[in-house]
């Protein structure tokens, strides 16, 4: 029956609650909060709602995501922006400007975690096994006599939320037998609050009274009928006497902050057609949804194909597709399927002929060159078929491998990953994903060089704004938020977190993984297309919550005995490890849980806890509400430092450098235009801060922790403030002064120590608090330094604002004039690329500058490939090396370089203007680690490549 | 491993033959049949195995004429590399038997062809010297498909008595080698295909070890496949040949007396030419210190020459410059069929290695590859080549 009814409501257009969301807010918040305030929340506790691929229920707000999770715990959650609601972009400076939206924002983000949080859980469903432990199913509850006593129903009164009365039609249809009263009566689908008894709204059924009520939302309570208090126990017995189409009086209470919809789907696989009540844009849908349509139709285009083969147990007469364990497109459209036998013979025949098994493989399959790479996992092996067009052979086995990192990231190993016939749909829509990343590219006119490495694209802001990162970041991992909710209070905390890192626009801003994490990571999103996600669109909200298997902790795999070397005195703990995506905007958060060690242990399929993912939120928004995406959009679209230009015309290639005398770039920023600026900025800066300090120390006294704490801020601080007039800050530390107060750690503190001391006076201070139910304390104060600090937040974002605007270019390349096209840095032992955004290819409209970096790309990956020789050789021990087959001409290669000319080939010298002739070059810098470099410039001066590498290293640290 | 190659008929899966060099014991005709039989299968699946590669070391299929089949295993990384010798190799044997033969190779006796072929293993394994393995041991640095000639000092002289010798067997093929380096030759020699020029060189230094004049049939592979010509060489003194391609007439013994004639008077210019020095022109030593060696390639004549300084373990330097000319250096001249497709040109290229610097300048058809020691900066490096190229493009008695 309730499948029943989840399956007719999938089908209900709910375009009302759209419409009606953005009035939709908590009564306190509008007595003081503006719009901005509202449309900043709105990304998260926004009402949209609905279904998408790999949910079966939501019930609005928060629960938005938390009723998608499916069965293993997993979770893919993502909602759009509506085309109306304004960009991100002008929301966030909006908030910068109001300091009382901050504050009140703030405010909201405390209550949040209070009861919303509660709620949620109260309300939340079949969410997770832990949620279905807690509270009996309801069908049984249901057909329960009615035994329960109502004395529970009053416990929450004080809770906020008006009361309605409705008049319902009693619909007269019969739903069948497994229909409740409840859902055939009054065409609700109740559940209960988690005290069991009290009745909540949880859905309707389709085309039902009660659904097209206006006033009738999911989450309410409801109180009564005609009058008579009802329990679920309570309410058959109330409902039976009632007739058809008579009429009824509801009683129902709002207890929920903002709407709630419910949008009850069915399960993962079929769910296609429903309707969409989470708003996802085209992209989203294009990206996350079942592609299995597209493949069928577009058997043909679909060149890429899986197949994942075990050579175990094979017997003569075994069925055709026998030793076959996965295998996409299917087998009928698949390219490898049937020539899969030749593959397993060349990977026994290659490790008699060579000592190494084989890495890829080329056939003219219909004519095309399609390029085969080969994986194996113990007795089994994975090959990945890649046309020639899409990817050439370097990059084909550059994909395959990331592609394999992700997969061994998701699902430990690749037995495991394919073994499992659960996991088939996820790999289908992974797949089909992929190859629509693909089927854009074109292996000839378009290169993807850095963008295909093991590595994430690393994008380093100033020091302060990386300060402001790590700093909330590590708060963030310090994971202290025990007090938030008393549920937790006290008791063993469920995850130690591993680290945690944050992305804008696909590009990494701060990391605190280990480099082998943040690979696997970066290959989960750019697999995912997350990374490409959000560098298109800005996502309201983004919640994905997954087990996973790091690197660092070998996979999760009992290491072998040769990796357990006396010496490591540290055993990996054996626990379970999942990692956690919360997105905003453009920003994404990434956290790595481990459970093992010191926190619960995790049983079954653990959904996403809610107070990690609001904590992660809480997070990011914190870093919004410095104004932190704002600056990285200003410092990614004026990437100056170090400066790349665009040969639009070859003339124009300025001399942006003789205006400074300073040979020194690294120093450019501190040059004279920065200085007036600034010191107006740092003036009003420092008497702010002596403010804050005050409040600080003022605050801070009750407790003798946060004394101390706030002592050390303003110690800090004074020295920042007397360095400040003393000298002159450069145009960089004008956002310094400020860390050392920010960070969330500061609120946490100092909310804990307030809800330690408890005291009841200072709640009663504020006017807006109106009933003094304890659950609210702790956030009040909480809401007090949310509403100090807004102060400096808001100094904080301009400071970092200005910078963008008066940061001097810094130049890599020596000579007057600066010529450099591109430059990539890779660093695998770090995990990071370094590279300018790639926004401004796709605004650059010049011919003549893709054909540049078309040709860098390529040219880069052959000194790659070249330059590997060098590296592999020095890997080798010496008794290797007499039996390796290296070219030793080819292992002691450090630099490669190559000078090109454009378009002296065209005949037609008129139109054509003058050829271009640029360098592409690139560096192995074996030590401390290895480190490869290319730039991509103009001939002009002779350049030095260690000097380039200098100071690409020198601008990269901030 | 070193290079393997295997012929096999496309069909039947019948060995031709097998060879290989390098430390490497002969494959067991197992493997050979697996490797075979894998590409059969693929084949049957109407898909063309092409290459597998592993760390290092690759295996490339490849049908000839509806045949043949050549497989070749290498421990090299460089699939175009191996897929060149495949065809140098397919070219020896049309060289040899002519292309008629291999066409068919169905309805002929198998073992007649074995048996020919057996003919031209010394020629295959000089082209397998060839191949650009980077391990040192093969003492003259080859190149697969591009003649090596000699810089003498007075080659107007010695055309002129190879103009008179060509006209005397009525041929206008002819040209006077060292040691499979060509001195001198006609304008049709020159006219020939590349791969043509380089087998015939080849194969007069690959029969010339106990002889003193050769008369072979040779079918050559683009210009005349299926119709033999006779090739005509004579020892003019040690190491010294003059070689021709000549219809049925005159025979070996006119054409040794037409060179007795012909060239007694020249002896001395002769002598000189096998003492020439490869060592680099007397000016260029002497004015760039830092040049340990240099390869001057002509691009559409695929010839080249190959220098060192006195001082310069000529054995290194060679190999290391065809190492490079392999794997930089050559991507910088445009492809032969497809010259419109690229709109970007290379000028120059060059790597920094920990013990030397290579630099390598493409200009109006010639490409120049320099050895340079370690210290030398990249921008002295860059003019120092430039002034080379012109040095020997504009030198009379080079006569490039």
């Amino acid at each position: 029956m309730e499948d029943y009814g989840e399956n007719q409501a999938l089908l209900i257009p709910d375009s009302n609650e759209r419409l009606r969301y953005p009035r939709i807010q908590n009564t306190r918040d509008l007595s003081d909060s503006d719009d901005e305030s509202c449309q900043s929340d709105e990304w998260w506790d926004g009402t949209g709602s609905s279904s998408c691929s790999s949910c079966e229920s939501e019930l609005g707000s928060e629960a938005d995501w938390e009723s998608k999770v499916d069965e293993r715990g997993e979770l893919l959650y993502i909602e759009s922006t509506f085309p109306s609601v304004p960009d991100n972009v002008p929301s966030t400076s909006n908030n910068i400007n109001n300091r009382d939206t901050d504050a009140n924002a703030a405010t909201e983000g405390a209550k949040k975690t209070s009861t919303r949080g509660k709620l949620v859980r109260l309300i939340r469903r079949r969410s997770s096994r832990r949620s279905m432990k807690r509270k009996p199913p309801d069908n049984n509850d249901k057909e329960k006599p009615a035994t329960g006593t109502s004395a529970k129903v009053t416990f929450r009164d004080s809770q906020e939320g008006e009361v309605r009365t409705v008049k319902l039609r009693v619909s007269n249809d019969n739903m069948g037998r497994r229909a409740t009263l409840c859902e055939s009566v009054l065409g609700i689908i109740a559940s209960t609050f988690t005290d069991g008894s009290r009745i909540m709204v949880a859905g309707f059924v389709p085309n039902s009274e009660a659904m097209k009520h206006r006033s009738i939302k999911i989450g309410d309570w409801l109180r009564s009928i005609n009058g008579q208090e009802v329990t679920i126990q309570t309410i058959d017995s109330c409902l039976r006497p009632i007739r058809p189409s008579n009429e009824i009086e509801l009683k129902l209470q709002k207890v929920a902050a903002c709407d709630i919809t419910a949008h009850v789907t069915s399960s993962f696989t079929d769910d296609n057609s429903t309707s969409e009540d989470v708003y996802q844009s085209d992209l989203v849908q294009r990206l996350f949804r079942c592609h299995n349509q597209l493949v069928s139709s577009k058997e043909d285009a679909c060149a890429l194909s899986i197949v994942y083969l075990t050579h175990e147990g094979l017997t003569e007469d075994g069925p055709a597709d026998q030793g076959v364990v996965y295998c996409w497109p299917p087998q009928q459209v698949n390219d490898l399927f049937d020539l899969r036998g030749a593959f397993i013979t060349l990977h026994h025949l290659l490790i008699d002929l060579s000592h190494s098994p084989p890495i890829s493989t080329s056939i003219v399959r219909k004519g095309s060159l399609t390029h085969i790479i080969y994986t194996p996992e113990e007795s089994e092996l994975l090959l990945l078929g890649i046309p020639h067009e899409k990817c050439s052979l370097p990059e084909a086995s550059q994909l395959s491998a990331d592609i394999v990192r992700c997969l061994k990231f998701k699902y430990q190993t690749l037995s495991r990953c394919f073994g499992n016939k659960d996991h088939r749909p996820a790999l289908e829509q992974l797949f089909s994903s992929i190859w629509l990343q693909l089927d854009n590219s074109d292996s000839s006119t378009c290169s993807q060089f850095e963008h295909r490495f093991p590595a994430a694209h690393y994008v380093s802001l100033p020091r302060d704004a990386q300060i402001q990162i790590d700093d909330a970041l590590s708060e963030f991992e310090a994971n202290d938020f025990g007090s938030y909710t008393e549920d937790h209070h006290g008791s063993q905390r469920l995850y130690s977190i591993i680290g945690s890192c944050f992305f804008y626009k696909g590009y990494l801003m701060g990391s605190h993984l280990p480099s082998a994490d943040l690979v696997d990571v970066a290959a989960f999103c750019r697999q995912m297309s997350l990374l490409s996600l959000t560098r298109l669109e800005a996502l309201r909200s983004l919640v994905v919550w997954r087990e996973v298997y790091p690197l660092s902790c070998n996979r999760g795999l009992p290491s072998s005995p040769s990796t357990t070397a006396p010496a490591s005195a540290y055993h990996l703990p054996q626990g379970r490890w999942f990692m956690l995506i919360v997105g905003q905007g453009n920003s994404l958060l990434v956290t790595l849980l481990e459970s093992a060690g010191c926190t619960i242990k995790a049983v079954g399929n653990p959904g996403p806890d809610l107070d990690y993912v609001q904590q992660a939120q809480a997070t990011l928004k914190h870093l919004h509400k410095i104004g932190l995406p704002l600056f990285a959009e200003k410092w990614i679209s004026n990437c100056v430092r170090p400066q790349v230009i665009a040969p639009d015309s070859p003339t124009k290639v300025s001399p942006k450098r003789s205006s400074y005398d300073n040979s020194q770039p690294s120093k450019a920023a501190d040059s004279p235009p920065n200085k007036s600026l600034n010191t107006s900025n740092s003036s009003s800066n420092s008497k702010k801060l002596q403010e804050i300090t005050s409040i600080l120390k003022h605050r801070g006294s009750p407790n003798e922790s946060t004394t101390a704490f706030s002592s050390g801020v303003s110690q800090q601080q004074q020295q920042y403030e007397t360095s400040e007039e003393s000298s002159v800050l450069s145009g960089g530390g004008g956002g310094d002064e400020v860390a050392p107060v920010v960070g969330r750690r500061a609120e946490r503190e100092r909310a804990a120590s307030a809800s330690d001391t408890n005291s009841q006076s200072r709640r009663s201070d504020d006017s807006d608090l109106s009933d003094p139910d304890s659950d609210w304390a702790p956030y009040m104060d909480h809401r007090r330094m949310y509403g100090s600090r807004a102060i400096d937040l808001v100094d904080l974002g301009k400071t970092l604002l200005s910078d963008v605007n008066y940061t001097l270019p810094s130049f890599l390349l020596a000579g007057m004039q600066n010529t450099l096209f591109h430059y990539v840095q890779l660093d695998f032992t770090e995990g990071l690329v370094l590279s300018p955004p790639v926004e401004r290819e796709m605004t650059s409209s010049s011919l003549l500058f893709r054909q540049i970096l078309n040709r860098f790309r390529s040219c880069a990956l052959q000194i790659h490939t070249l330059l590997q020789n060098t590296v592999n050789f020095k890997r080798l021990k010496v008794q290797e090396i007499h039996e390796s087959h290296i070219n030793k001409s080819l292992v002691a290669i450090k630099e490669h370089g190559v000078l090109f000319e454009t378009g002296s080939l065209e005949t037609d010298a008129k139109k054509t203007p003058a050829p271009v002739c640029f360098w592409v070059v690139g560096r192995l810098f074996f030590a401390p680690h290895p480190k490869e470099i290319y730039v991509c410039y103009q001939e002009s001066a002779p350049q030095n490549m260690v000097e380039i590498a200098f100071r690409l290293a020198l601008s990269a640290s901030g | 491993m070193g290079v393997h190659v295997m012929a096999l008929t496309l069909s039947g899966g019948l060995p031709l033959f097998s060879r290989q060099i390098g430390n490497s014991q002969p494959l067991p005709f197992s493997l050979i049949a697996s490797l075979n039989g894998v590409h059969m299968f693929c084949n049957s699946q109407q898909s063309g195995l092409r290459s597998t590669c592993t760390q290092d070391s690759t295996v490339v299929w490849k049908d000839y004429e509806d045949s043949i089949t050549l497989i070749v295993a290498a421990s090299t990384t460089s699939e175009a590399a191996l897929s060149e010798l495949m065809n140098c190799i397919f070219n020896t044997i049309v060289l040899t038997v002519g292309l008629e033969e291999v066409r068919g190779l169905q309805t002929r006796n198998i073992e007649r062809l074995k048996r020919e072929l057996r003919s031209c293993f010394p020629l295959m394994d000089k082209i397998l010297d060839a191949v650009d393995l980077g391990d040192r041991n093969v003492v003259p640095t080859d190149f697969m498909s591009m003649v090596e000639t000699v810089i003498c000092s007075d080659s107007l002289s010695l055309k002129n008595c190879l103009g008179v010798f060509a006209e005397c067997v009525e041929s206008l093929f002819a040209c006077l080698m060292l040691n499979s380096c060509i001195v001198v030759a006609t304008g049709g020699w020159w006219e020939l295909m590349p791969e043509e020029r380089k087998l015939l060189a080849l194969l007069v230094d690959s029969s010339s070890t106990d002889c003193t004049s050769i008369d072979v049939p040779v079918f050559l592979p683009c210009k005349s496949p299926t119709v033999p010509f006779r090739l005509v060489a004579v020892c003019l003194i040690s190491g010294v040949w003059v070689a021709a391609l000549c219809g049925p007439s005159p025979a070996l013994s006119a054409v040794e007396q037409f060179c007795a004639k012909v060239w007694r008077p020249a002896i001395d210019l002769v002598r000189s030419v096998q003492s020439a020095p490869r060592f680099l022109p007397q000016g260029l030593q002497q004015n760039h210190h830092c040049i340990i060696g240099l390869l001057l390639v002509q691009c559409t004549l695929q010839k080249y020459i190959l220098n060192r300084s006195q001082s310069a373990n000529r054995k290194e330097a060679g190999d290391v410059l065809r190492t490079f000319y392999h794997q930089a250096a050559s991507l910088l001249v445009p492809p032969k069929n497809n010259a419109a497709s690229s709109d970007t040109r290379g000028l120059e290229t060059y790597w920094c290695s920990e013990y030397h610097k290579l630099h390598a300048l493409y200009e109006k058809d010639n490409l120049l590859c320099v050895l340079y020691t370690s210290a030398l900066p990249n921008s002295t490096m860059r003019l120092v080549t430039r002034q080379t190229l012109q040095t020997l493009l504009s030198d009379k008695q080079l006569c490039w």
